[in-house]
């Protein structure tokens, strides 16, 4: 059969390999711009204390509901956004992003791949102005031909063919899959070793989202690139990374090997999440299984005035008076798998 | 279907390339897209061609004057007879041939003025609109001053108190009306700015000046050419107001400075319809054509309406809604 | 379960095409299906297959170029409001009055031949929908008590100020909303109240049907399910039928009785839920189901369906799937298959693929077989 089996051995073996990529204490604030220019400055609290680890070779997902801060985090490691505080390291080395020629050398190994394939491609420039651009920008190629040649060969890889007419096709004239495969194709031109895709796949019709994930995942292989994988699905988040990171409201609430924290979930919205979503294998033929009615209800919080300590505390079954007070810190849980969670304990 | 090799370790195998359409093909390409959008709608298939045979006129007119524009005969106020097409005026000039004169010098300065406003305002409205912070609040700052001053009487009171001549009357109308295109685009900018294709294009590593120019002008150029063409518009009318104010100079001909004579030498009052109805006129059907074109600038501009055309209206068979 | 046998809707091969210069573009062909009172069909599939098509073709919300070209749509209004209601004294009375009457051609009215004011009084009252995106359905300019109001006064003139505010009260309070959000904007509410505000409006007068084309896309999976639970419970309540129109083909397994499945404008399978889900026939459907990944279970390497949903302006001939299909063989590029039971004995399950027609292929392909074919196209995407 066709299991993936990864296990817990190989798992370990694997994270023995350098991080790549590293965020550590990211935290980013957006200025809130009131009319009274006296009265107290109010910001949106997006991504409060972010850290996470991308190793070559292996995919981690990102999962979390709107305002949850996933493609803030996603903006501040591609460089379009400046992390409040906190640092982003790159093989070890703090990235320096602050003048324009530090960014794009730090883009030469860092690339975004967007969410909506009908509005990131310029509808005035047709495939071949897309990919020659990162081409000419990084000295990939020093003329037409190589150009020509190297964006041939990129749409191969992303599986555009025959790519000799993929080439002068206009945006407008392809479908969302062709479209995101082209944004693969541009992010691949420039040759990174990180890949961050935020939601590739959530506007694409649901019979071609497996192509373009199963895609990602062999040139994740083929390339050994690190790659984060951002979405609000957690069963196609456990089908394409080994670790999965839970975000709510801008704190990182669980990690671990995705498909344990998706088989045991132990944070509390964790568990909300899960149960929340579709699950077909829960039509049972015994009984008319319809949706179990969640544990909790409410809605994500503002950002602006958000609930103090764990976000999540107003929603919570479980809520207690400390997680009120003040956010916990991580507890380990063993197998690689951390919560920030009150009732397993208070690393603080 | 052709095979591509990859270049070999000694010095680069032939690669065969789909075929690139040599220069003359492509251009040829894009005449018949532009030809093609013109025809297209009716309207600007009719402010085109009146557009055309101004500027056809205007070029190759004075080849076909018969008389000397300037020259004074003994034929006064002649009505408009088989000699002179459109009469001749107080001192027996052919008027024929003054319209024909000025109007290589309406249509050229008008049309370059109005593109030197355009190159202007988009100039600012981009970067003040990708550039956001202190250098949008600095241009507009300008920009709203500039749009508060009222035009016109600005520019009257300018082309008097500057040296006559059409390149004053230029300046001076440059100089009040930048701020409208200006504002439309800064606001467009600003909106474009937030696409996607942007970020993903500053992601790729784009050069600022690249992305404002190459990115995003060329998803604008529907707003700048029906910009142009208001511009113009208004331009020429403008000319043709201050020409007529007399802070021209009545030397160089224009429809404008036909206009400025006729009412010096009483023509409106002795009712001479052949001295001042035909520059009106002129002025009047230029702007028009170029109106006609302002409607349909967008279907040419838009890679995505290149190749379907507007469906057209069919009776309902059946009454559906 | 409140599915009673009376059809309350009957649609029978509907047509609508979008005309355009560069030729016409069938968005709907030849769909039927019935629906009965308190039931909810599920209409699945992806871009071009037309489900958004057909729902404002059956509420003829369509504006041209889009043509309903051929089809009835039978409605069966019945002569008593089904179910308990929680609507007050007067307005049961009022909506007595207000119903479509039921003495017109035998007991049902064909949609597509009502005229303006017929149409109007069948719209909300008996048939309301529940559009896509409701941040754009909300007037951003009125309170939601006031949008309630707007409705009850536009189909219930009878009703006075304080009835009105009254009905609206108890509307907000059935969707789960408090009763001093009455007078809130709309862009006070979150998404998933905006969408419940909007379910609100919807069963304002107490509708039949209520249509709802993808309510819950742009919601949180947290919010989706609290909405899908809403109206699962509302539906247990009330007794109205919903057609319930989505891209999420796992939503309609938890929610629907009844799926039906849409290609390229035509439906290539029919079927209960627990039947689609236990033996989908249509490689299509199998396809597509298998497009989720599993929550649970192990992990195996998937694919979705090779190649795109068709561009509606060059549909392939024969079965519209064919380039795309693992199964297709010669008669599917030229014949277009009819929806037909998959096997005798059991109607219910309809499917529109020569695999099941005799003339065509011996054997049905079993549930095995479908497999198979399908890993080997995921075994074949892992290599490439």
């Amino acid at each position: 059969m066709n299991d993936l089996n990864i296990t817990v051995e190989d798992s370990y073996a694997q994270s023995a390999t350098a991080p790549i990529l590293e965020a550590r204490h990211l935290r980013k604030l957006f200025p809130v711009h009131s009319l009274n220019p006296l009265g107290q400055k109010a910001a949106v609290h997006a991504v409060e204390d972010t850290s996470l680890i991308l190793r070559p070779g292996r995919a981690t997902a990102l999962v979390g509901e709107s305002g949850s801060g996933k493609t803030t985090v996603a903006r501040m490691l591609a460089g379009l956004y400046t992390p409040t505080s906190g640092t982003i390291l790159f093989r070890g080395e703090p990235a320096r992003l602050s003048n324009s020629a530090s960014l794009r050398a730090y883009r030469r190994h860092v690339q975004l791949i967007l969410q909506d394939p009908f509005s990131s491609l310029n509808p005035v420039h047709d495939v071949r102005y897309h990919l020659a651009r990162p081409l000419r920008i990084y000295g990939h190629a020093h003329n037409k031909r190589q150009e020509t040649e190297q964006i041939l060969s990129l749409l191969n890889r992303v599986n555009l063919s025959p790519a000799e007419q993929f080439i002068s096709k206009f945006p407008h004239q392809l479908s969302g899959g062709q479209r995101q495969r082209v944004s693969i194709a541009r992010a691949l031109a420039v040759r990174p070793e990180v890949l961050l895709a935020d939601e590739p796949v959530s506007m694409l019709d649901v019979s071609i989202r497996l192509d373009v994930l199963n895609l990602l995942l062999r040139l994740k292989d083929e390339e050994r690139l690190a790659l984060l994988f951002i979405t609000h699905d957690i069963a196609s988040a456990r089908y394409f990374a080994e670790d999965a990171l839970v975000m709510y409201a801008g704190q990182m609430v669980e990690g671990g090997p995705s498909d344990e924290v998706i088989q045991k979930p132990m944070h509390p919205y964790t568990r909300l999440l899960v149960s929340a979503a579709p699950d077909p294998a829960r039509l049972n033929p015994d009984d008319n299984g319809k949706a179990a009615t969640p544990p909790a209800r409410g809605e994500i919080p503002s950002l602006i005035h958000p609930p103090t300590g764990c976000r999540f505390h107003p929603r919570c079954p479980h809520a207690m008076e400390i997680c009120r007070q003040r956010f916990p810190g991580r507890t380990e849980l063993g197998n690689g798998r951390w919560t920030n969670c009150f009732l397993y304990g208070d690393n603080n | 279907m052709k095979t591509q090799e990859i270049a070999g370790a000694m010095g680069a195998a032939p690669v065969a390339l789909p075929p690139t359409d040599p220069l003359y093909a492509r251009i040829l390409h894009l005449l018949r897209n532009v030809w093609r959008a013109m025809t297209s709608s009716r309207k600007v298939a009719v402010g085109s061609a009146i557009v055309g045979i101004f500027v056809l006129v205007g070029l190759f007119g004075p080849l076909f004057m018969r008389y000397d524009p300037e020259a004074t005969s003994n034929l006064f106020i002649a009505h408009p007879s088989a000699q002179h097409w459109l009469g001749t005026t107080v001192v027996g000039q052919d008027i024929f041939s003054q319209l024909i004169n000025g109007t290589r010098t309406s249509v050229f300065w008008g049309i370059g003025t109005g593109l030197l406003v355009t190159l202007l305002s988009m100039l600012v409205g981009l970067v003040g609109g990708y550039f956001g912070g202190w250098v949008d609040d600095v241009l507009t700052l300008l920009t709203n001053v500039s749009l508060v001053l009222p035009a016109l009487p600005l520019a009257i009171v300018l082309a008097a108190y500057l040296p006559r001549g059409p390149l004053t009357i230029s300046l001076v109308i440059i100089f009040t009306n930048w701020a409208w295109q200006a504002r439309v685009l800064r606001a467009q900018t600003l909106s474009m700015r937030s696409r996607e294709f942007v970020t993903a294009a500053r992601s790729s590593g784009e050069h600022t000046w690249r992305i404002i120019f190459f990115e995003i002008f060329p998803n604008e150029i529907g707003i700048v050419v029906a910009g142009f063409v208001s511009t113009t518009i208004y331009v020429v009318l403008t000319w043709a107001a201050l020409e007529f104010l007399g802070l021209g100079d009545g030397t160089i001909p224009s429809w404008g400075s036909i206009l400025y004579w006729a009412q010096q030498d009483g023509a409106l009052g002795g009712q001479l319809w052949w001295w001042f109805i035909p520059p009106g006129a002129c002025i009047a059907l230029l702007g028009a054509g170029l109106s006609l074109i302002n409607f349909g600038i967008d279907e040419i501009a838009d890679p995505r309406l290149r190749q379907d055309a507007r469906p057209r209206p069919q009776k309902l068979r059946k009454a559906a809604a | 379960m409140a599915t009673t046998g009376r059809p309350l809707l009957r649609v029978s091969n509907l047509n609508v095409d979008y005309l355009a210069a560069s030729g016409t573009v069938h968005a709907v062909t030849d769909v039927s299906f019935s629906l009965r009172r308190g039931e909810i069909l599920g209409l699945a599939g992806e871009s071009g297959s037309g489900k958004s098509t057909l729902a404002y073709a059956i509420t003829r919300l369509l504006r041209p170029p889009a043509l309903i070209t051929g089809g009835e749509i039978r409605y069966y209004p019945g002569d008593t409001v089904a179910g308990e209601d929680v609507i007050s004294e007067d307005a049961m009375g009022a909506d007595a009055i207000n119903r479509v009457p039921t003495e017109i051609d035998g007991g049902s009215i064909d949609l597509l031949q009502l005229p303006g004011a017929r149409l109007r009084k069948m719209r909300w009252n008996e048939l309301a929908i529940v559009f896509q995106s409701a941040m754009n359905a909300l007037n951003p300019v009125m309170s939601i008590g006031a949008q309630i109001s707007d409705v009850l006064r536009a189909h219930r003139p009878q009703m006075g100020a304080e009835a009105r505010k009254q009905r609206a009260v108890e509307l907000l309070q059935l969707v789960g909303i408090a009763p001093d959000r009455l007078r809130s904007y709309p862009h006070e509410l979150s998404g998933g109240m905006r969408q419940r505000a909007i379910i609100a409006i919807a069963l304002a007068l107490s509708p039949e049907i209520l249509i709802m084309d993808e309510p819950t896309t742009a919601l949180d999976v947290v919010v989706q399910r609290e909405i899908l639970t809403e109206i699962m419970r509302l539906r247990e309540q009330l007794n109205f039928a919903v057609i319930f129109i989505t891209h999420d083909l796992s939503l309609l397994l938890d929610l629907a009785d009844n799926v039906a499945i849409m290609y390229a404008g035509r439906i290539v399978e029919q079927a209960s839920t627990r039947d689609l889900y236990l033996h989908p026939r249509h490689p299509y459907s199998y396809g597509l189901l298998n497009s989720f990944p599993a929550l649970r279970g192990p992990l195996r390497r998937m694919s979705g369906i090779p190649g795109s949903p068709p561009d509606l302006r060059s549909v392939p001939g024969g079965c519209a799937f064919h380039p795309r299909c693992p199964f297709a063989f010669s008669a599917c590029r030229v014949a277009l298959p009819a929806l037909q039971p998959a096997q005798t004995e059991h109607a219910g399950q309809t499917v529109a693929c020569h695999l099941y027609n005799p003339v065509y292929s011996a054997e049905p392909p079993t549930q095995n077989d479908l497999a198979k074919k399908y890993e080997m196209l995921a075994e074949g995407s892992a290599i490439r």
